[in-house]
């Protein structure tokens, strides 16, 4: 406990200088800016500033990448909430309630509710880094292959509960989103998969193509058939933060959301995606009246905005500790790290505590940042709601499609977007949820290399999934939650036979 | 109005609050659903279908054609890709029997669709998915040889047109707003590597 | 409004100035054909950091990454040869593409104007850190008695550690299931958790791991130890001579850039730095 405090107040000596508060502040700004565009998301943008950091201490360059990999992480939530695309995936299920109580005139409130959440998330899992991180590392090294692949099984299922209408719309939902993730290049053979022989197609589909043609696009085209039900949004704006009795009400989901977001995301391989979808199928399942979410639930929000933020820090657990970047954004981080001559390692810890704490301590402020930048900004973004829908889907629409074009600067993903998006329209008509499809395709590529990776290791044996004690906790945990969604649908349909 | 509307979307089914997805069944067969069946197809937006039809749940049916044909496209698409073995699974064994299970889920919607009676196919439109993606559509073959400088303002004018309610000056005055903001923002800004006005300048 | 259209005539105007001097006039395109953040982009961008110096444009990194490389290669491959999409290619994209994608769109022979090696990385074999055999000798044993029944981890087909651990198998005459990952961050992150046995890659994605006894180094496939890691032993002294293998990174620029314009890519990064 000593220990801690004398290096958590070393990490506040080193972070809390003039310079590396001033450059937390511009990376949270910047990263809330660029989350908040569709497309544009903190890779493009980390990358884009790495050559700018050469020049600069690499604390203070770290801190500020870093910056722009929460702030981009709570700027996604932003869009999801006020105009229905989720730009990362970690907001696909901020989309499902947070837009709906927008659309119900309580934009302001979902998006305090949102930053409350993550603030207090974020304060916990830097808590949880600084005393528990190096303990948790061993948490990670416990997941090889086959319990990933359970894991990611497991994530599907939760995909099946996100959904409200018929289950197997939702299975099917589950299984197309799979198959879309299975596009272009195979990781084994370099064969092309489901590509038509177009070669932008040879990459695969990138997750913000998808979501913007899915969520955005589509959207667009629903409120265009329908002409009365988008002037809601701008009729009653209602109250900009959540008033006592909303935040009493979020308060438990806050701290579960918390809880879930923190263990998933320290696991390797991204394991931070799946945090707010848990943390989403938790708080429908134990709520008196889940018919309420998918409308406009506070828990919805508050839970998976809290399991966001979380598992956003306790990613950096592998890498501080262990030197393994878990996603692609730490990856670059780690770029930033080797620039100045520092290869991040298990020995970061002992030879640059100053780095190290320093980090972690920087967390914690952003997020203070992140909480002062966005509570006034609400004011902003809900006012913008006010624009009249023949002008915002215009807009909404180029920022989508510039936002698509320079994620691989490749046209082709502008056209792509434009064919999920009639897909997406379609979808609507015939009662299909796209949020299952898009946790499925986010989930699909880890399924897929994981289980190949497992298969091989255990030289084909399916028992391994099994056999192999974490992994089949998972799976007996994925059964049950499928079971537990299947179940009533099946009495259901029963019974409407019966009575028919 | 609102009864034509209670499943068409989650928004919807919100407003209508009398008409919770849970208690649908009720319309079924009754005078609404008659009105609407003189009334022609149009007007039969998303109520529920009669009992006696033969296709009891059009909009399932709708949904199990789709992912029917979906399947099958894929597997068209994976036809050529070695599946391999458990021991090694080759690249094809994934695809193709979400493939499989694609076309499997859509026979069951489909057959469902004979046996439940559910909701009635909502009309689609033209007008708006035509021109909104077509607009992004001319963004994407725009942008390269003309530039964002170009292409910004001939999708913001043609995505306009898809609603009733455009007024002709305010949209130019916006198109113009927009598409200056989005330079400063996303090239000035961001620094984005996206072509201004290659024809013009160069880049 | 007013601001806002004379700030877009600045660009406009300042654009059209640039554009009547000599090459480069304009912000140059380097194709990295692989994820940012790994050892080929942090490579790219500390050479278009220099230079960007001395030529006095911007070199923007794109990431074009995708089927070993070769999708950002083929599409640098196809642009127009004008010096201003160059892009950085390695011993993958540059060497054993053609034999591991029966499709390739391109003939690293022929479809480049090189314009100069950017880096070469010395190549290390490491194992998990449980892996019974204590030098290169008894390793070499090892596989060769184990050879099946082991599992090598490489960063994805056509990668660094792909292409050298195959050298090493091959020469050795084992046949090791082959784990493919997507990169070297998830290979090693199975590696020192004990999930996979052996892998060869860069000496700067493992010296960190082998300083902090994680994994195990064996041998540095190159004639000199590395300053980074003096006490690992060459393949030459441990007694494996025949397998010496670098990775290197090199600019291309695609076939029928003008001369010009590749040597003064060519002088440009030695100046800036």
């Amino acid at each position: 406990m000593g220990d801690l405090i004398t290096n958590l107040s070393l990490g506040f000596a080193t972070a809390l200088s003039l310079q590396n508060v001033a450059f937390c502040f511009f990376g949270c700004l910047l990263g809330t800016l660029v989350g908040v565009l569709p497309g544009v998301g903190p890779i493009a943008t980390i990358a884009m500033l790495l050559p700018f950091t050469f020049h600069l201490d690499p604390t203070a360059a770290l801190i500020m990448l870093a910056g722009i990999y929460y702030g981009a992480q709570y700027g996604g939530s932003t869009t999801a909430i006020l105009v229905n695309i989720p730009g990362e995936a970690t907001s696909v299920v901020t989309v499902l309630d947070g837009h709906q109580m927008a659309r119900q005139g309580r934009a302001g409130v979902a998006l305090g509710v949102a930053a409350l959440a993550s603030f207090f998330a974020g304060t916990v899992s830097t808590l949880v880094i600084a005393a528990l991180g190096i303990p948790l590392t061993r948490l990670a090294m416990l997941f090889g292959p086959a319990e990933y692949f359970s894991l990611m099984f497991l994530g599907l299922a939760f995909a099946v509960v996100l959904a409200h209408g018929s289950v197997l719309k939702a299975i099917a939902m589950v299984v197309l989103g799979v198959l879309l993730s299975t596009v272009g290049t195979d990781l084994e053979t370099g064969e092309e998969r489901l590509t038509f022989g177009v070669a932008d197609l040879s990459s695969g589909i990138d997750f913000p193509v998808l979501a913007m043609g899915l969520f955005g696009f589509a959207e667009i085209l629903r409120n265009l058939d329908t002409p009365q039900s988008r002037d809601v949004v701008h009729r009653a704006i209602g109250r900009l933060l959540p008033s006592w009795r909303e935040l009493k009400q979020s308060a438990l989901p806050i701290l579960r959301g918390t809880g879930l977001g923190a263990i998933l995301g320290i696991l390797p391989g991204n394991g931070a995606v799946l945090g707010p979808f848990a943390s989403y199928s938790l708080e429908k399942k134990i709520a008196a009246d889940p018919s309420r979410f998918g409308r406009g639930a506070i828990e919805g929000v508050a839970g998976p905005e809290a399991a966001n933020n979380a598992g956003a820090q306790t990613a950096f657990i592998p890498l501080l500790t262990l030197g393994i970047p878990p996603n692609a954004v730490m990856a670059l981080m780690v770029g930033a790290m080797t620039i100045h001559g520092i290869i991040p390692g298990p020995l970061v810890m002992t030879k640059r505590p100053d780095l190290f704490w320093g980090m972690i301590a920087s967390m914690w402020i952003g997020n203070l940042m992140l909480l002062i930048i966005n509570l006034p900004l609400i004011g902003i973004w809900v006012r913008l709601l006010k624009v009249p829908y023949r002008l915002m889907f215009p807009g909404i629409l180029i920022f989508c499609c510039i936002g698509i074009y320079s994620i691989n600067n490749s046209p082709t993903d502008v056209l792509l977007a434009a064919a999920f998006g009639f897909l997406g329209y379609c979808l609507h008509k015939f009662g299909f949820e796209p949020a299952p499809l898009l946790l499925a395709f986010v989930l699909g590529k880890l399924l897929e290399e994981k289980l190949r990776q497992a298969l091989i290791l255990a030289r084909g044996d399916f028992m391994t999934f099994i056999e192999r004690p974490v992994s089949g906790v998972l799976i007996v945990l994925a059964v049950i939650v499928l079971a537990l969604a299947i179940l009533p649908a099946v009495r259901r349909g029963r019974q409407q036979a019966f009575h028919d | 109005m609102a009864i034509l509307h209670p499943v068409q979307g989650l928004f919807r089914r919100r407003r209508v609050a009398a008409t919770p997805m849970e208690s649908w069944p009720q319309f079924r067969g009754s005078r609404i659903s008659g009105i609407e069946r003189r009334h022609g197809e149009s007007e039969a937006k998303a109520a529920t279908a009669r009992g006696d039809d033969v296709i009891r749940a059009p909009k399932d049916a709708g949904a199990g054609l789709l992912l029917i044909e979906i399947g099958a496209i894929a597997a068209w698409q994976s036809a050529g890709l070695t599946a391999g073995t458990l021991r090694q699974i080759g690249p094809g064994m994934l695809p193709r029997f979400l493939a499989a299970a694609t076309v499997l889920l859509g026979l069951a919607l489909l057959l469902s669709a004979f046996r439940n009676t559910g909701e009635r196919l909502a009309a689609f439109s033209v007008r708006g998915p035509v021109l909104v993606l077509g607009a992004a559509v001319l963004f994407g073959f725009a942008v390269r040889p003309l530039g964002v400088a170009v292409a910004t303002p001939l999708t913001l004018i043609l995505s306009t047109l898809a609603s009733p309610e455009t007024r002709w000056r305010e949209a130019l005055i916006f198109c113009a707003a927009m598409t200056a903001f989005c330079l400063l923002l996303f090239k000035a800004l961001l620094g984005l590597p996206i072509p201004i006005a290659p024809w013009l300048i160069g880049y | 409004m007013k601001r806002i259209l004379i700030a877009l005539a600045t660009i406009a105007f300042s654009a059209g100035i640039a554009e009547a001097q000599n090459y480069p006039t304009r912000p140059i395109t380097v194709i990295v054909p692989f994820a940012a953040g790994g050892p080929t982009d942090v490579i790219a961008r500390i050479v278009g950091d220099n230079m960007s110096r001395t030529l006095g444009q911007q070199l923007v990194i794109e990431n074009v990454a995708g089927a070993g490389g070769t999708t950002g290669i083929t599409r640098g491959a196809q642009a127009q040869p004008d010096g201003y999409t160059i892009m950085m290619g390695h011993m993958g994209t540059h060497g054993a593409a053609p034999a591991l994608y029966p499709n390739l769109k391109y003939d690293p022979t022929s479809d480049f104007e090189p314009i100069g090696m950017a880096a070469g990385t010395p190549i290390l074999i490491v194992s998990k850190k449980a892996l019974p055999p204590r030098d290169l000798k008894e390793f070499v044993e090892y596989l060769k008695a184990n050879g099946p029944k082991l599992n090598e981890a490489h960063a994805g087909l056509g990668s660094v550690s792909h292409t050298t651990c195959t050298m090493l198998n091959v020469q050795l005459g084992i046949k090791p299931a082959l784990v493919t990952y997507t990169g070297t961050g998830p290979a090693l992150n199975d590696l020192v958790s004990g999930q996979v046995d052996y892998m060869c890659d860069q000496i700067v994605n493992l010296v960190e791991q082998v300083k902090a006894g994680t994994i195990k180094a064996y041998a540095i496939a190159m004639a000199e130890r590395s300053p980074a890691l003096p006490n690992v032993p060459t393949t030459k002294e441990a007694g494996l001579p025949e397998f010496q293998v670098t990775a290197w990174n090199a600019l291309f620029a695609p076939k029928g850039t003008p001369k010009a314009v590749v040597d003064k890519l060519n002088d440009a990064p030695g100046q800036g730095a």
